[in-house]
């Protein structure tokens, strides 16, 4: 087969076409982002013990689904009872665990069986049983048959008190304010506020960060962890930032996510119909707010609520993203009506062509790219300007990932100076060390959407346990 | 396709950005740290000043560069003489007036804040005016920076003009309340006016920050007044307050709420009771086991089983209701009190009671011991029967749940 330069010229124009788009937008996101920031910085300041110790504070009921996470569990729900907020209730809700999950939260709670009088709104899996603490009032654990993390909200949501829920996984440990610093958008404004969502921090020993508490931590020093935990700070200060500014915030993660209850049923709950809940049910949230002309916002805050342990090695890293991205498809496939449609403002507008712009587009044309550097290669097409281009890339994913730090660093001042600079360094390498990774399963995320795959495909533990 | 000394220029450009980018991470991570040792280092001295001389820490804060001080202002995170202290030397630095007009007119918003914060923490007469005019701005974080600003003032004025903000700010009204609520001094005189305020809201908010002051026979008056007020809200409060604060005097008007139209009234109506720990009230409370509103049984259900072993008997009655909600609810209760095990010990133990054996014949009238594969407890008969219950009067889905706070 003949190539025609001219051609190969073409299609290298639109790969590079689609990179000055991906790249503009982001910093365009960005400017947003940091308005975002300086904003929510100077309306945070000053009164968090007032809220924290005050009476009028919205209570919250915290969901927290498990499933055979073994002892490690024990650190994640000390972690939720530990949260500074005054009138909190924790609900666990084993899902149909086969390792002994059941039996650390009894022994370490001191659970005992009860029959609490609720409502089943939400269609669910079978509950086994329900039990209380002795030694925590607040905390209450639902024993069920596995139904899948939606099945195991739904359930906890069912016998939720409180105006509020806040959904979060199972294998993250909390930091003290999160639910302070979570609900602060909704003391604010409780007429506007639906959803509140903000990231969690990756380290390899979550619990080592917990009892980091207040000082600078030191952070992992493995490299893959290093790599996901800027992931995450772009994702969430640098893009969810700038799209909540806008109203398009169209992911609250469900590691911690905050809801008005209502709403919650209103929605029918979560869908165990996609592979992850949590974005399909943001999705959902703006569609039926946008339709019905409700006025509501759902925010995504620019701090860590938590750190979680990231997939240890490349092969479970792929899994993980590969989900991810079949649930993106998913979604923005169920909800393709909502594509450019203007009747859904600009979450129409703006928020479904950036999830089809940077999500569903990029591994189609990073295939591409990839297509034309190995033709461009085989015929010797290359020239100095293709190194140029992979160098103005990586320093761009630089600037970028120094801007997420730089949010993340005024916000929380989390990390000592030392590892800052590293993470520095780290962020123009992650094109060559990381993206590939991400190239492959977003590949594989894109093929197991289109064959219908399903499945959770969950990593090993390999951090220290708890206690 | 550009050409390559575009790319060069776009290069170097980039690296430029890249490099900026980086030296304004660290260079602003290390002014926080610099910032961060002589902070804790005025902290500790005011720490150890507590109840003597403030001098070594005056004589510190002197020395401190100035924009230290302006962020100590405007984060608040120091202690009370810090603040002060910094307040001081920064008005004595750059002027009263001058700090007047960056308050107003600084570009940007953490130096208007700090700016504010010096008037007011050092006891500026121009931190006012600044402070009555931000709570009237339209943009949320002057108001919330003068709200956190008056919050931290005992002065009476402070309270004046949060209770002006609580009726002007259509946003934040709980933080609001709660610097109010926790006021140091008494501003009892503020609050009153907002019980006959035209605004059901305000009215809602002066009933809650009333809870305080209930003990006082005008105030105690006029919440009960409340408890018949137009509005669910105000109504709700009302005997919030009254509940919290043991009014007892005022338990008719928080008994008429009982039957009050709205659930959300019912249910803070039967808290109130539970709060003033008023068993004798459980043979109401236990009538609202079969309340038509699902909150106010669930209300209804928790105040009983805090009663306790007191409310037992009362319960027992509601096991021979028609209504399986009141009789499934007081069977929950009676097992979650170990009420049975208790009668059949005290049966085993002897002599035989036909009271005793008839009440242990009510919650043993029907079905299996075990529900679901599991056995909770040796209450026979009562776990089919609430689950029997249950699935018969489920809600249909989407139904909603009502106010559960």
């Amino acid at each position: 087969m003949t190539v025609s330069p001219e051609w190969l010229w073409w299609v290298a124009a639109l790969c590079f076409g689609y990179l000055t788009a991906i790249y503009g937008w982001s910093m365009v996101l960005l400017v947003a982002s940091i308005a975002e920031h300086r904003d929510l910085m100077v309306e945070s300041q000053g009164d968090d013990d007032v809220v924290a110790l005050s009476a009028f504070t919205i209570p919250v009921s915290v969901i927290a689904p498990v499933h055979n996470e073994g002892d490690a569990v024990v650190g994640t729900v000390q972690s939720l009872l530990d949260l500074e907020y005054h009138g909190h209730e924790v609900i666990v809700v084993n899902d149909g665990s086969t390792d002994e999950t059941l039996q650390h939260l009894t022994t370490a709670f001191l659970l005992e069986a009860r029959t609490i009088f609720h409502r089943r709104s939400l269609d669910t899996q079978a509950v086994r049983g329900i039990y209380v603490s002795r030694s925590h009032r607040n905390l209450t654990v639902i024993d069920k048959e596995q139904g899948g993390k939606a099945d195991a909200l739904n359930c906890a949501v069912n016998l939720s008190r409180y105006q509020y829920v806040c959904t979060t996984d199972g294998d993250t440990i909390y930091r003290r304010d999160a639910l302070r610093k979570g609900m602060r958008p909704v003391h604010q404004n409780p007429a506007l506020v639906v959803g509140v969502s903000a990231a969690v921090g990756i380290h390899r020993h979550p619990e080592q960060m917990a009892r980091s508490h207040g000082s600078a931590r030191r952070i992992d020093r493995d490299l893959l962890t290093n790599f996901q935990l800027l992931d995450f700070l772009r994702s969430f200060l640098t893009a969810r930032l700038g799209a909540t500014r806008w109203h398009f915030m169209l992911c609250a993660s469900g590691a911690f996510a905050v809801w008005r209850r209502d709403l919650v049923l209103q929605l029918g709950g979560f869908s165990s119909a996609f592979t992850c809940e949590d974005i399909e049910f943001t999705f959902r949230a703006h569609e039926t707010l946008r339709r019905a002309r409700v006025p509501y916002r759902i925010v995504s805050l620019g701090t860590l609520a938590g750190t979680t342990e990231g997939p240890p090695r490349a092969r479970d890293l792929v899994s993980q993203r590969a989900r991810w991205q079949r649930v993106i498809l998913e979604t923005v496939w169920s909800y393709r009506y909502m594509f450019l449609n203007p009747r859904y403002g600009s979450v129409g507008t703006v928020g479904v062509p950036h999830y089809v712009l940077t999500e569903v587009l990029a591994p189609m044309v990073q295939l591409l790219a990839l297509a034309v550097s190995v033709l461009a290669w085989r015929y010797g097409l290359f020239d100095g300007r293709a190194l140029q281009l992979v160098l103005i890339v990586a320093l761009a994913n630089g600037v970028l990932t120094n801007a997420a730090l730089l949010v993340h660093d005024v916000q929380s001042r989390a990390y000592r100076v030392r590892d800052l600079v590293r993470l520095i360094l780290l962020g123009p390498l992650d094109l060559f060390l990381y993206r590939p990774l991400i190239f492959v399963a977003q590949t594989k995320g894109f093929v197991d959407f289109v064959r219908g795959r399903k499945g959770w495909d969950k990593f090993a533990r390999h951090g220290t346990p708890a206690g | 396709m550009p050409s390559s000394e575009w790319f060069t220029w776009l290069l170097v450009a980039t690296a430029i950005l890249y490099v900026g980018s980086s030296l304004l991470v660290i260079s602003g991570r290390a002014r926080h740290d610099r910032r961060c040792v002589l902070l804790d280092h005025l902290a500790t001295l005011g720490e150890t000043a507590q109840g003597g001389s403030l001098a070594p820490l005056h004589h510190r804060v002197a020395e401190t560069p100035l924009d230290v001080l302006e962020r100590c202002l405007y984060e608040m995170r120091a202690p009370r003489d810090v603040l002060q202290a910094s307040a001081l030397a920064v008005k004595g630095r750059v002027g009263e007036s001058r700090l007047a007009r960056q308050a107003s007119w600084a570009w940007s918003p953490w130096r208007r804040v700090a700016a504010v914060r010096a008037l007011a923490f050092s006891n500026s007469a121009k931190a006012w005016p600044i402070l009555a005019r931000a709570v009237e701005r339209p943009d949320r974080a002057s108001v919330r920076a003068a709200v956190v600003t008056l919050g931290h003032m005992p002065q009476h004025r402070s309270a004046e003009l949060l209770v002006h903000a609580l009726g002007r700010v259509p946003f934040g009204r709980a933080q609001i309340a709660t610097f109010l609520e926790a006021f140091p001094t008494d501003i009892s005189s503020l609050i009153g006016p907002l019980l006959n305020e035209p605004s059901p809201v305000l009215r809602a908010w002066g009933a809650t920050l009333a809870a305080r002051y209930a003990g006082r026979s005008p105030v105690e008056a006029r919440l009960r007044a409340l408890t018949t007020d137009t509005d669910p809200l105000v109504r709700r409060a009302a005997v919030t307050s009254l509940g919290a604060a043991g009014c007892l005097d005022s338990l008719p008007a928080i008994v008429e709420r009982l039957d009050d139209a709205v659930p959300l009234v019912r249910v803070h109506a039967i808290q109130a009771i539970g709060q003033l720990g008023l068993v004798r009230l459980s043979p109401v409370i236990s009538l609202k086991l079969a309340d038509r509103d699902w909150s106010t049984r669930e209300a209804a259900w928790r105040v009983l089983e805090g009663f306790g072993p007191s409310a037992e008997g009362d319960v027992l009655a509601r096991l021979s209701e028609d209504d399986g909600f009141a009789r499934d609810g007081a069977a929950e209760i009676l097992r979650n009190l170990g009420t049975l095990e208790r009668l059949q010990a005290l049966e085993a133990a002897g002599p035989s009671d036909p009271g005793r054996r008839a009440q242990i014949d009510l919650l043993d009238r029907t079905g299996d011991p075990t529900v679901g594969g599991y056995a909770l407890s040796n209450l026979p008969g009562v776990w089919a029967q609430v689950d029997a219950a249950l699935e018969r009067s489920d809600p249909e889905p989407g139904e909603p749940a009502g106010d559960r706070s």
